[in-house]
């Protein structure tokens, strides 16, 4: 094989790593069912990937005490699978578990890694029990007025975030008070 | 090796001649680099490196110029025409870089920086896609995308700066999988040996090789150590002591290109005894059971150093075989810092920081003695900075306390001025002995 062969056969793994980044994204843009969450910006931080803010949803922290969970406990790093439940206007956790669960026509299921899990002391009358830090890749949200988001923590955030066949989610829309901010 | 001299236009020619011979097909590229590195024109080592050095801070500019670029202007850009920027932005660097490396013939520093170039901005690109999708994955993959993608275009263009862009996202990766998310990662140290490591072989680069082995020892330690021991400081010193040794070994095993394995072994071998000449390591309390053992720290960290070692002496043995018998005879030599280092939990805290003084002095001494012997300015000059710290360490220790303050600074300068000037004319002497640094090898 000549050298210009194999340069560009080096080159074309390159530009194959970055096509299959864009082809995974889309193909969750494109297939995705579209869900509803409750969110709040949380503090920014990035040294690589310049202007964003963090999103910290409602299912990002989940309580074994509130919903039933399979498997658990759950060790820090391991994929857990979440099934959402339709709702109105938001879509709210109703189970967690280490395998991929069977779903309701009103259900989807988010595939997150956990980032955290501690036992909470049990109050007199309780027992101990497990909480979660969930992770989905749906935390930051790149946006030129990030301060100006950051200024209105009170607000009402919602994500319009897409979900996959595979639990693989996308960031779609994000409303601020119902009106939706544009990033492009 | 001796260099000769050829004809001017001869190896004006060459390179323009072997690039026709690779588009042939009769050579390959690598093939291609390596006989002209054979027949360098004269003069051409310090001019070249001034043109490349000159080209790659060019590119690392207009990187940079191009990142805040968009960086500033991103949001204002609709999404398709980013991903259409990023993708053309790498493929065209990439595409004059061969341009003018391999077509055109006339410009190879300048087409060598701007694939180095286009290296910059395939690591660019995956962030910025992330951007562009608002993706919030694992973003040490990120790192890991980029170092394990440059390998292959390093293993046709043997460019020393691409591999050390790959090696440092490697690094990096390894790091924040391990330290930032708490995870094992057990394939940096395939990647590492089976990739990189023969990638700087290929790619003739003796610091390529030590950074690359620097790294694996750094894998060693966040791996295998309990980050929660009061003694993590210890073991690391212990542990670097170990694997300076095993690189030693390694490196006297090889033939020819030996340099990366003595010089980094030997640095982290004394740089581990010097941590451990100091009293308040030694008489900081070990691992509560560990420290009585011969074996002091966990069982499997030093079962993975036992191993190296082994297969270290096990190559020497093999080529001691083969070849060059005479060099081996400093393999049972290297036994002392490791018998030093597995031994010290045994012994009380004052002998056991004699030890490491004597292992440190020692050390300091053997390699710049080792480095006179192969004409190794590299060696010469880490022995002697080992023993100079060395000597000023233990100065201010023993009589800061005890002396009037003027006088212990008097002779101290006295005593740096005049080791320092004994240490400078002896190590010209044996420089202008070896007619310069040509003889390094």
């Amino acid at each position: 094989m000549s050298v210009r062969r194999r340069f560009w056969w080096a080159v074309a793994i390159q530009v194959a790593v970055l096509l299959m980044m864009i082809a995974v994204h889309g193909y969750t843009l494109a297939t995705g069912r579209a869900v509803t969450l409750k969110t709040a910006p949380v503090d920014p931080w990035g040294y690589l990937t310049g202007r964003y803010v963090s999103l910290s949803y409602e299912i990002s922290h989940l309580k074994e005490e509130e919903l039933p969970m399979k498997g658990a406990p759950y060790k820090r790093n391991q994929t857990v699978w979440v099934t959402l439940q339709e709702g109105d206007p938001y879509w709210t956790a109703v189970a967690v578990s280490a395998h991929r669960p069977a779903l309701s026509p009103n259900q989807v299921v988010l595939r997150g890694t956990v980032t955290a899990a501690w036992q909470a002391y049990a109050t007199p009358g309780t027992k101990n029990s497990w909480e979660y830090n969930l992770h989905y890749g749906i935390e930051q949200f790149y946006i030129p007025e990030r301060e100006k988001l950051l200024e209105q923590r009170g607000a009402d955030f919602t994500v319009e975030a897409l979900v996959d066949s595979f639990g693989r989610t996308a960031l779609h829309r994000v409303f601020l008070d119902g009106r939706e901010i544009r990033w492009q | 090796m001796t260099e000769r001299s050829y004809p001017r236009d001869w190896t004006a020619l060459l390179p323009a001649e072997t690039a026709r011979w690779v588009e042939q097909e009769l050579i390959s590229g690598p093939q291609r680099e390596s006989i002209l590195k054979l027949y360098p024109e004269p003069g051409a080592g310090a001019r070249d490196r001034t043109i490349l050095v000159f080209t790659i801070l060019g590119s690392l500019l207009v990187g940079v110029g191009v990142i805040l670029f968009f960086a500033a202007n991103w949001p204002r850009i609709p999404a398709a025409v980013k991903i259409a920027v990023i993708l053309a932005s790498v493929v065209g660097t990439y595409g004059a870089g061969f341009y003018f490396e391999y077509t055109r013939n006339d410009y190879p520093r300048l087409g060598h920086s701007l694939v180095f170039l286009g290296s910059l901005l395939y690591g660019a690109a995956i962030w910025l896609l992330t951007q562009v999708f608002h993706l919030d994955a694992h973003y040490s993959q990120g790192f890991l995308l980029w170092g394990a993608g440059l390998l292959p275009l390093v293993l046709i263009t043997l460019s020393s700066p691409v591999l050390y862009v790959a090696m440092v996202a490697l690094i990096i990766w390894m790091w924040i999988e391990q330290i930032g998310f708490g995870g094992y990662n057990y394939l940096f140290p395939v990647l590492l040996l089976g990739a990189v490591v023969p990638l700087t072989r290929k790619a003739r680069t003796a610091l390529g090789e030590a950074v690359a082995l620097l790294a694996l020892f750094l894998w060693f330690l966040v791996t295998f150590m309990d980050h929660a021991q009061a003694s993590v400081l210890i073991l690391t010193a212990r542990v670097a002591i170990l694997y300076g040794a095993v690189l030693m070994t390694t490196g006297l095993a090889r033939l020819g290109d030996e340099r990366a394995y003595l010089s980094s072994g030997g640095a982290l071998t004394l740089a581990g005894a010097y941590a451990l000449t100091f009293r308040l390591m030694t008489e900081r309390p070990e691992l509560p059971k560990a420290s009585a053992s011969l074996f002091a720290g966990p069982p499997f960290l030093t079962a993975g150093v036992v191993i190296l070692l082994l297969a270290a002496l096990g190559a020497a043995w093999y080529y001691r075989q083969r070849e060059e018998g005479k060099r081996l005879l400093l393999v049972p030599a290297l036994l002392v810092p490791v018998v030093v280092s597995l031994g010290a939990g045994l012994l009380p805290a004052v002998p056991k920081m004699m030890a490491f003084n004597l292992l440190l002095f020692a050390g300091a001494v053997g390699l710049a003695a080792l480095g006179i012997q192969r004409r190794s300015e590299l060696l010469v000059n880490i022995g002697l900075a080992a023993f100079l710290i060395h000597v000023l360490t233990r100065y201010f220790d023993l009589f800061f306390p005890a002396m009037n303050r003027s006088l212990f600074f008097i002779l101290g300068g006295v005593l740096l001025l005049g080791g320092g000037w004994l240490l400078e004319r002896n190590r010209r002497r044996w420089m202008r002995d070896w007619g310069g640094a040509g003889h390094e090898r």
